[in-house]
């Protein structure tokens, strides 16, 4: 962290100390990952950029997408934690709460972000996500009307889907 | 009086008169008459037409040549020199004048135009279907580079406006399909971005990351089998466009009763999107394989996010920046792709750019094998196995006796003291790996280059076709059981001249199974080409 | 008062005296519950002197003590502090710190160690912040009860919204980024490397002067001199230092102390030699600022270089400073009382 030795407080720090902020603490979450993984799921940074990560779901046994693994690109804004990550999905799925560009519908990524939340329990997120999808706010209105109507039939679509193209 | 070991051809007539050979050594006893029968008598500098002689097809029906302008395609077959002498001592006798013409050997079964005004005939592409006579033939535009990356295009790589493909029957010349790729390409230098397993074609496109199969039906049609690249399976694209009308129909159906709280614009989200960011199918494919295969390498738990981390997500974009460079078929399921970076992937010399070979089974958009191309452990599989990589049709039983190091013991040998010689192991591995995939086709049948026959200096010539420096020196053929010298090429008689400073390149045609070749030397300029004809007179 | 109010375990720690004297210095019940359990020293709590350890009651309203509760920086043993008896107090107190040097090297070290450890890591968790994942520094409550930095905090509220990061409860008022003293203090005791390192690495010298409080425990880190970890570290000597130190602290008149000053501090010091002699009333300041002043001089070569104030402190440390500018406060109070 830079040092302003001035009076200011806080508001000069912030600008200068921002990167080097978010870098501490996305380098204090990857060292937590380390310790303590969420099941199903893991992410590291690409290379060696700190703000650029990569992450694999693994699909939960039990739900349609079992036996897919899902790969996200995760990137970290510069003022991370205050503004959330974009996250993008790779692979591609057949999910009411993921467009065919890869976006992810998600509040805590959008409104609900919170800077006390990290990269665990955002997979956390992610993975339940999977196995419980919010059709009530979808981003793909077509899959959750299907998922509402017809649901074995959408869970065979998903089925479907990852066997063709998350395996 | 006649010991199996005789080397006379007589002696070895009357052993086959009354001996059976040792089971499964016929083919390998008939021959052993080839070190008998040998091309000893040389025309030098026949009287030919300009043309670029190509290949003999490896049943040795014909002989296939280009035009000098790349347009025209000349087709010969191969026949035998004739002619009588009244003379007594006949063998003493010089050859007649006619000997010296080409066509004494060779007679002329047509000419067609293949490349219309503006392409170019690829010279070093050709591939033989044997069970039906058809040859595959590439045209193509000139080579466009820093072409725009568009349409799903590879950066870095050149395009070509046009590419035909031209499948021909070659016994009267009448050309019956085609397969043209548009501003795409494909790596025709000898045909190494093509090959041929039966009835079927792999065709990388490396433009666009595509591998397209295509099988090559008896009445002589290119059927699209697949292609694999972005999507593995072949009604993929076609599912997914389905899916999308489904859920489309659904939404607009329904739009008024489900209130939809829009993160995003919902409408364009039905369609598929052009330019969407979606890893490609196989991309896909083999980042999984990667992945599974680290995850399962670390059992504890608490190292595994780290092993993974180190592992994988530190090379991830490496991994998907890699592209297809060349195929293979290594039957008619599996398919053997190399995969590399960018720059390494038009350009010959790849030695410098980490390379891949994964084993893809096409039924079941499998990958089933994933190795570094230093592997220890791919170079023992292709040590042992080596036949298995160099596949030939069923049906060609000549193929068979390419020489490898897995079917000929001084082949083995050779690379036996060449990896005890070599000062780094994995710098050793990885050249005896660089001629993975095969090139289909790439290596002469004929019966001189085998190595348990003969032996010869394989820096100057070789069963692999490629055009090599012209030396001075007459190249040597020495027979393996008798260690006597049976028979020479030399590059011809003018070598002292004042021209010898210039390059001369040359080539060697060897037939598949008479004793005949031709050596033809080339230089830059264009003079014509230099023809020797070897025969056994 | 009985010792045993069912609602503390610890209740049978306080001496009735200690809770008299609690009294007089304004203190409610619930200050007292600021008792860590699982202090190894358990064996000496039974004696007259019990053992304890609590921190300066802060002036806020905030819950966190409770919090505190659950810290256990395994052998912080408190130094006696028995305000009425303040004559016999001295050698009670030097007999108690003779019987616990004697103690600490005993069997229960090892313990100590072991438990520390276990007992570091959960306390590390509990008082990061969520926003930078480091030790809190600085922290800052919100109403609804969870801490961070205050930056991070002022961050989060500007860039996120007036919510809470942890529960997403309005946090009403926007400028209330006011320090939890109390929480500050005991992750200066208990991570002072940490937060070293975070004050090293351009922390903002915080400048509200906020009343003795504050001002007492900018006095306390501008001398808190040892470095070592928590833990391990509660040696009487330190705790000697400690006391001394926060006998000078508190002895000096009420005031606003900027960091800055912390020449001025150990000048202080030195002078408070001379002047230690004026406090006559509180006899065990006295002595204890005897004590202090020798700690003072061993390991003045350490900070005569400027800044960084403080690291040479284990949490005992911090804790007897805090200590004692209670029981200066107390005996200002007296002083002027008498005088009055």
């Amino acid at each position: 962290m830079k040092s302003s030795s001035t009076g200011g407080v806080g508001r000069s720090w912030q600008s200068t100390a921002t990167v080097s902020c978010s870098g501490k603490r996305i380098q204090k979450e990857m060292r937590e990952l380390n310790l303590e993984a969420p099941p199903h799921s893991s992410a590291g940074p690409k290379g060696d950029n700190l703000y650029h990560w990569v992450a694999t779901l693994i699909a939960p046994q039990g739900t349609p997408y079992q036996g897919g693994i899902f790969f996200l690109d995760i990137a970290f804004p510069v003022d991370y934690p205050f503004r959330p990550p974009q996250v993008l999905f790779k692979t591609r799925i057949f999910h009411c709460n993921v467009d065919s560009a890869g976006n992810v519908a998600l509040d805590i990524l959008k409104d609900g972000w919170s800077p006390a939340l990290t990269i665990s329990k955002l997979l956390l997120a992610l993975t339940s996500l999977l196995s419980n999808p919010d059709p009530y706010k979808p981003l793909v209105p077509g899959i959750a009307h299907l998922y509402l109507e017809d649901k074995a039939k959408h869970n065979e679509l998903a089925a479907e889907w990852t066997r063709r193209f998350a395996r | 009086m006649f010991r199996s070991n005789n080397y006379n051809v007589t002696a070895r007539i009357f052993q086959r008169q009354i001996r059976t050979p040792a089971p499964g050594t016929s083919f390998h006893c008939a021959r052993r008459f080839y070190e008998n029968i040998v091309p000893s008598c040389t025309i030098y500098d026949a009287e030919c037409p300009d043309h670029s002689f190509r290949k003999f097809t490896e049943d040795g029906q014909y002989l296939i040549s280009f035009s000098r302008n790349h347009q025209d395609l000349i087709v010969y077959r191969p026949s035998w020199l004739t002619f009588s002498c009244k003379e007594e001592d006949c063998d003493g006798q010089d050859l007649p004048l006619k000997a010296r013409k080409f066509e004494s050997f060779f007679s002329q079964l047509y000419s067609v135009p293949l490349a219309s005004s503006s392409e170019l005939i690829c010279k070093d592409f050709f591939l033989y279907i044997e069970s039906n006579q058809f040859g595959l033939f590439a045209t193509s535009t000139p080579q466009v580079h820093d072409a725009p990356a568009i349409g799903g295009a590879v950066h870095g790589v050149p395009s070509v406006e046009k590419i035909t493909f031209h499948l021909l029957r070659l016994g009267d010349g009448v050309i019956l399909d085609e397969r043209v790729f548009r501003n795409d390409y494909v790596n025709l230098a000898h045909s190494m971005g093509v090959f041929l397993y039966d009835d079927l074609l792999a065709i990388v496109s490396l433009r666009y990351q595509k591998i397209h199969i295509i099988q090559i039906r008896d009445s002589g049609t290119l059927v699209d089998v697949r292609a694999i690249g972005e999507f593995c399976q072949e009604d993929d694209e076609l599912f997914l466009n389905s899916s999308y009308q489904c859920t489309a129909n659904g939404d607009r159906s329904r739009q008024h009763h489900v209130p939809v709280d829009h993160v995003g614009q919902s409408d364009n989200h039905n369609q598929p999107s052009p330019e969407n960011s979606f890893l490609s199918g196989i991309k896909q494919r083999m980042l999984s394989f990667i992945f599974q295969g680290i995850w399962n390498e670390e059992t504890d738990e608490t190292l595994r996010m780290q092993h993974v981390k180190k592992k994988f997500y530190f090379h991830f974009q490496d991994y998907v920046d890699l592209i297809m460079w060349k195929v293979q078929l290594l039957d008619r399921h599996h398919l053997l792709i190399k995969f590399g970076s960018v720059d390494g992937g038009v350009s010959r010399n790849a030695d410098n750019h980490p390379a891949f070979l994964a084993v893809y089974n096409m039924e079941t958009t499998d990958i089933v094998a994933f190795y570094q191309n230093s592997v220890d452990e791919l170079y023992l599989l292709f040590e042992q196995f080596c036949d298995h990589f160099h596949v030939t049709s069923k049906r060609s039983l000549y193929m068979n006796f390419i020489s490898s190091h897995s079917n000929n013991i001084h082949v083995r040998e050779q690379v036996r003291s060449n990896k005890n010689k070599a000062t780094s192991l994995p710098q050793f591995v990885k050249k005896m790996l660089s001629s993975l995939p095969y090139c289909s086709q790439s290596q002469s049948p004929s019966p001189y280059f085998d190595q348990s026959l003969f032996r010869y200096d394989e820096k100057l010539i070789s069963a692999t076709e490629r055009h090599r420096q012209c030396t001075d020196h007459p190249i040597k053929f020495i027979s393996r059981q008798s260690n006597t010298l049976k028979f020479k090429i030399k590059p011809g008689p003018e070598v002292g001249t004042a021209d010898g400073r210039v390059k001369k390149i040359s080539s060697f045609l060897f037939h598949p199974f008479l004793p005949l070749a031709l050596s033809i030397q080339q230089t830059w300029s264009l003079q014509p080409a230099v023809v020797n004809i070897h025969f056994r007179r | 008062m009985a010792g045993q109010s069912p609602e503390k375990m610890e209740g049978s720690m306080f001496s009735p005296r200690f809770r008299s004297a609690a009294e007089m210095a304004g203190w409610d019940e619930e200050t007292l519950l600021l008792v860590v359990e699982d202090t190894p020293d358990r064996q000496i709590k039974h004696k007259r002197r019990t053992d304890l350890q609590f921190k300066t009651p802060p002036l806020s309203n905030s819950r966190r003590k409770r919090r505190v509760q659950r810290r256990s920086p395994a052998s912080i043993p408190a130094t006696v502090l028995d305000l009425d008896v303040v004559d016999e107090c001295p050698q009670k107190g030097s007999e108690k710190k003779k019987k616990e040097k004697e103690k600490s090297p005993s069997s229960c070290k090892k313990k100590e160690d072991s438990a520390a450890i276990l007992c570091m890591d959960k306390l590390r968790e509990e008082l990061s912040c969520a926003i930078c994942l480091d030790i809190c520094f600085e922290p800052s409550t919100t109403p609804c009860g969870h801490s961070f930095c205050k930056k991070c905090l002022r961050s989060a509220a500007d860039k996120c919204g007036k919510r809470c990061p942890k529960c997403r409860q309005l946090i009403s008022n926007g400028r209330s980024c006011t320090v939890n003293t109390v929480l500050w203090n005991t992750i200066q005791l208990l991570f002072p490397k940490e937060v070293e390192a975070r004050k090293l690495s351009g922390s903002v010298d915080s400048q509200e002067p906020k009343g003795k409080s504050l001002a007492t425990r900018n006095r306390n880190q501008s001398v808190c001199p040892s470095n070592d970890d928590l833990g391990t570290e509660l040696e009487s000597s330190a705790r000697r230092r400690s006391n001394q130190n926060l006998r000078n602290r508190g002895i000096r008149p009420s005031g606003i102390l900027t960091r800055r000053v912390n020449e001025d501090a150990r000048n202080r010091v030195q002078r408070r030699e001379l002047l230690a002699v004026q406090d006559e009333d509180a006899a065990l300041a006295v002595r204890l600022q005897r004590e202090e002043y020798m700690e003072a001089f061993r390991p003045s070569d350490e900070r005569q270089p400027p800044p960084p104030p403080q690291q040479r402190n284990s949490s005992t440390h911090l804790a007897r400073a805090n200590l004692r500018a209670i029981a200066s406060r107390a005996m200002n109070m007296r002083v002027r009382g008498r005088q009055n």
